[in-house]
């Protein structure tokens, strides 16, 4: 097993961790643990068996298996970031009925 | 009737008090804004949690001050002084800025143009152009003159009213133009001009949603989903900083696109 394969393996596993104590005090929802933990082991087992994914690559048409194994987190990535973005708004909005109901409930103490 | 200037301002200290003295100097409007109104116009000036005694000069000015307690951006500032105003019974709300660059004349001319063309809400444009008799009449004693458009409204030369740096002019207000109508289906002969009068009826119905500087657009788009009707009026600018660059519009599109899907 090359050191690459060993530095995946035990990034997956301190991954796996921390979805889980975050499932366990409720911060991420059963769905996102299921999926969080699908997406770990997949890396875990395209760390072990690169093969696999050279396999799948080609049945998909791309060259190598780590180039598949990129243009998949790249999308993953963008995705996240699509995400968090929309939910930031979201937050910037709440934020800002605060502050509004406070400017306003200050002026009404006037 | 009962006008309020809605004044949103960050960091303004060295400005926004000349801009209230402006509006202020106007001293009442001529009929028929004066009907039965002690105040005259009411000033409201959001301080946008500046750091610069921005509120304290506005108080100073003579301005009603409400506070951000943290900046939140032109939007979300022009959304509590319209709540504000219409909490206070306005008839009229005027949305100004708050650097000078805007001439506090247009203010009762925005307000006969609601009352005298019937429609519910007056943007102002730069690139319309008053009529020279207009323009002729307009100083000294221009506060209540009745403007007229030119019919052909000379696109990009306006000239006597505002001296729009170049880049912006022929390079950047064309896109932003364009990029109005891609997300709003409405064709202005300006893009994301701040002055603009709503009716109290107008205000009633338009809620700004973008706290940023996409509000522009949020505006227009809500004029054409609910029917308002609403008339172009030229108005004067003088350009004491650029404004809106490039990165500026590419975060209001950035920020239209986000909002599609809240």
């Amino acid at each position: 097993m090359h050191i690459i394969q060993i530095i995946l393996l035990l990034f997956v596993a301190f991954a796996i961790l921390k979805t889980v104590g975050r499932a366990v005090k409720r911060d991420v929802t059963r769905a996102q643990l299921v999926f969080w933990c699908l997406v770990w082991i997949a890396i875990a087992a395209a760390a072990i068996f690169p093969q696999w994914t050279v396999i799948l690559a080609n049945r998909l048409g791309v060259g190598r298996g780590s180039d598949l194994v990129l243009y998949a987190a790249v999308a993953l990535l963008l995705y996240i970031v699509f995400r968090l973005t929309v939910r930031i708004e979201r937050m910037d909005r709440a934020i800002t009925k605060v502050v509004r109901h406070d400017a306003l409930e200050r002026d009404d103490k006037k | 009737m009962r006008v309020f200037v809605v004044i949103p301002a960050y960091n303004e200290a060295s400005r926004v008090g000349d801009t209230v003295r402006a509006i202020f100097a106007l001293g009442q409007f001529s009929p028929p804004l004066q009907v039965g109104d002690q105040e005259g116009v009411r000033v409201v000036v959001i301080d946008d949690g500046s750091e610069d005694g921005t509120a304290d000069a506005a108080q100073f000015a003579g301005a009603t001050v409400l506070r951000h307690a943290v900046n939140r951006g032109q939007g979300a500032s022009l959304q509590t002084g319209t709540a504000w105003a219409l909490e206070q019974g306005a008839d009229c709300i005027v949305h100004f800025d708050a650097d000078g660059q805007f001439d506090a004349a247009d203010i009762p001319r925005a307000v006969r143009h609601l009352n005298e063309r019937g429609v519910d809400i007056v943007l102002g444009s730069r690139m319309l152009q008053l009529s020279s008799r207009a323009e002729a009449r307009r100083e000294p004693e221009s506060r209540d003159l009745t403007d007229e458009i030119s019919p052909l409204a000379s696109l990009g030369r306006n000239d006597a009213l505002c001296h729009i740096p170049a880049t912006k002019r022929y390079m950047l207000l064309p896109i932003a133009r364009l990029v109005n109508w891609a997300f709003t289906g409405v064709w202005l002969t300006d893009a994301h001009n701040g002055f603009r009068a709503f009716s109290r009826r107008a205000a009633e119905q338009i809620v700004i949603h973008h706290d940023r500087m996409a509000h522009n657009t949020d505006i227009v788009a809500q004029i054409r989903e609910r029917g308002i009707s609403f008339a172009e009026m030229p108005i004067r600018v003088r350009y004491n900083r650029y404004g809106q660059g490039l990165g500026g519009g590419v975060k209001i599109v950035a920020d239209l696109l986000v909002g599609w899907f809240l």
